[in-house]
């Protein structure tokens, strides 16, 4: 046990000195620090053993098991299998990168390979960039999706962010920047995932001596910003897992807002203006966001696109797709469907969306 | 947005909505305009960018100008300029170290061009239309909404700071530098930009200028995230060092990766 609280202890305190050394003279915890930092033990010995069997380097099937196939269509990567009852499930997304590199590794301890796929990321942001996308197979055999973006290194074939917890299932380390230099400046969050039978859920507070989620750079010691931080929840908490009440809310649609906002009168009347007026015109803040696309839900609430869209059939096939984009829930005006949120995920302070939505098939 | 980090257990039942995602473009960046009471950003935009001869007197008012401007390559190519560097109103000095903010500024306007005319530096071989833009983008997905139709507009913190900055006061720090940004947009698009056409731009000339090799450009200076197998092949460049608001300097620096080929198959840079 001790060995296997100093390999947890020595990830994570590795994992934290990665940050940019620049902003380590400013660093802040949510919730209570009652931890230490120490720096002398081995990164090889405490990362999760992890096998690579594929790279995005090929058009076509990439990797094919007794239970699972990997392919890859242009841009696009496809994963596909069945459950433990044989029902089918696919998970669609992309890489959109220079490639990618495909992992497996029993996270949870049950006795399925799990998937861990790196994309490395084409915006310019250094190593902040990468992309670790999860698929997690529970007892059933049902893959249950994680995705984030950020520091994620692959080191002598391993992603060294995967970790040990004292249980012996995983920890995913998720380091991500914030902010933009020209802009109130970056900072740097510290975040610690646990990976259970069935879900990926954040560490809030201590862990293993040291507290999460943690802040380093301009904003660290400013309490919006970290208030703001909190609100981001890579959870897959409740997705798939629970049954829940079926109410059917008619009259429910999806919009997408703005798009057809009528564009002021004065356009269509052509009007020339007096160099006078010319000179006073200004943005009309209240049409700003037109053309954004949002979802409209039976009670009235408004979200943005998911990170992670979850489509389960009454047949009991599962579809994931990363990424989604409006296309990708046409589908669902064909039937009736159940719609859950789990997790948030904010690209910025301000700038937050749904992290999964589920739909489930309801019978008509 | 509603979202609150919390699980929200929603039912609902969707109503057949044919043609409903489909079927009509959207603004990827949208500027509409409006009366005010006091001169403005927006107006000076009309005059120094979309009348570049800029007298008033002869302005049609057509609120559609900034949005359609907005969303042309130069007009992309401006905001990334702007956004990522925010240089404040330098004379236009367009390849000078003298001028950090304006060397960095080039370096983002060529690598989203650099990118968008090689096929490796990303899997994605970018469509005749829109391929600056969604380059352009993709390269900076902390301000862009990123999607695979390159259909994506500003995020909505750099949504909000173009409204508020056209809106305000002309003349500012602020405004002139977005000027000045869609002036180097113009100019960086039209010099080097005619689409699959780059005979003035060599990626393998003038190789002690870092501005033809850039493919990758960050403010960090870690390295740029690539698979294992390719980071022997990264060469770094150099550094610029951009102007910081209120006052002091920040480095940019750049990197290219020698295994980038052209659309033609030819090897970009030297090694």
């Amino acid at each position: 046990m001790l060995k296997d609280q100093f390999r947890l202890f020595s990830f994570i305190v590795l994992s934290l000195i990665a940050l940019p050394t620049a902003s380590v003279a400013q660093t802040s915890s949510l919730g209570s620090d009652n931890g230490s930092q120490r720096n002398h033990a081995q990164l090889h010995n405490s990362i999760f053993p992890q096998v690579k069997i594929a790279e995005c380097d090929r058009q076509g099937t990439i990797y094919q098991s007794a239970d699972m196939s990997v392919s890859t269509h242009g841009g696009d990567i496809v994963f596909q299998g069945l459950d433990s009852s044989l029902k089918p499930w696919i998970a669609q997304s992309s890489f959109n990168g220079p490639g990618c590199e495909i992992f497996q590794a029993d996270l949870n301890r049950n006795g399925k390979h799990d998937l861990l796929i790196v994309t490395p990321g084409i915006g310019s942001r250094g190593e902040y960039d990468a992309r670790l996308t999860v698929i997690l197979f529970n007892t059933a055999g049902k893959p249950i999706p994680w995705i984030a973006t950020g520091r994620f290194s692959v080191i002598n074939g391993e992603i060294k962010e995967i970790g040990i917890s004292l249980d012996g299932t995983a920890v995913i380390q998720h380091n991500y920047a914030v902010g933009h230099p020209a802009w109130g400046g970056v900072s740097y969050v510290s975040s610690l995932y646990r990976v259970t039978n069935d879900e990926i859920v954040p560490v809030i507070g201590a862990f293993s001596g040291v507290t999460f989620p943690r802040i380093s750079g301009t904003k660290a010691n400013d309490t919006a910003f970290q208030k703001s931080i909190s609100a981001m929840k890579l959870s897959t908490a409740n997705a798939g897992l629970t049954s829940f009440s079926i109410t059917q809310i008619p009259h429910t649609h999806f919009v997408r807002y703005g798009a057809d906002t009528a564009k002021l009168s004065k356009t269509q009347s052509g009007i020339s203006l007096t160099p006078e007026q010319g000179a006073n015109i200004m943005v009309d803040a209240g049409a700003l966001d037109a053309g954004r696309e949002r979802i409209e839900l039976s009670d009235g609430s408004k979200l943005d696109l998911p990170a992670i869209l979850v489509v389960d059939s009454i047949s009991g096939a599962r579809k994931i797709v990363f990424a989604p984009e409006s296309a990708d829930l046409i589908q669902l005006e064909k039937g009736s469907y159940e719609i859950q949120q789990a997790g948030t995920d904010c690209q910025d302070v301000d700038d937050c969306r749904p992290f999964i939505l589920q739909a489930v098939e309801q019978h008509p | 947005m509603s979202s609150q980090g919390l699980v929200q257990r929603l039912t609902i039942s969707l109503l057949l909505l044919p043609s409903f995602f489909t079927g009509f473009a959207h603004a990827q960046v949208n500027i509409p305009v409006t009366m005010g009471s006091a001169p403005t950003c927006l107006a000076q935009m009309y005059s120094d960018i979309l009348w570049p001869n800029g007298n008033a007197s002869y302005l049609v008012y057509d609120v559609n100008a900034p949005t359609n401007f907005a969303n042309t390559g130069q007009g992309i190519l401006g905001l990334e300029i702007f956004f990522e560097v925010r240089p404040y109103g330098y004379e236009n000095v367009y390849d000078s170290a003298t001028y950090g903010g304006s060397e960095a500024m080039a370096s983002v306007a060529v690598t989203a061009i650099n990118r968008s005319s090689s096929n490796n530096i990303d899997m994605t071989v970018y469509p005749d239309d829109p391929w600056l833009t969604m380059a352009a983008k993709d390269q900076s997905p902390s301000i862009w909404v990123t999607n695979k139709q390159g259909t994506g507009g500003l995020k909505s913190t750099f949504n909000s700071l173009l409204g508020s900055i056209l809106s305000g006061p002309p003349h500012t720090q602020n405004c002139d530098g977005l000027m000045y940004s869609w002036a180097m947009g113009i100019a960086s698009y039209n010099r080097y930009a005619v689409p699959y056409g780059f005979t003035n731009v060599s990626l393998t000339a003038n190789p002690t200028n870092i501005f033809p090799r850039t493919l990758f450009f960050n403010t960090n200076g870690s390295t740029p995230s690539v698979l294992a197998s390719r980071k022997p092949n990264l060469r770094e460049l150099g550094l610029a060092n951009a102007p910081r608001y209120p006052s002091g300097s920040y480095p940019w620096y750049f990197w290219t990766i020698t295994d980038a080929t052209t659309f033609g198959g030819f090897p970009a840079f030297l090694q």
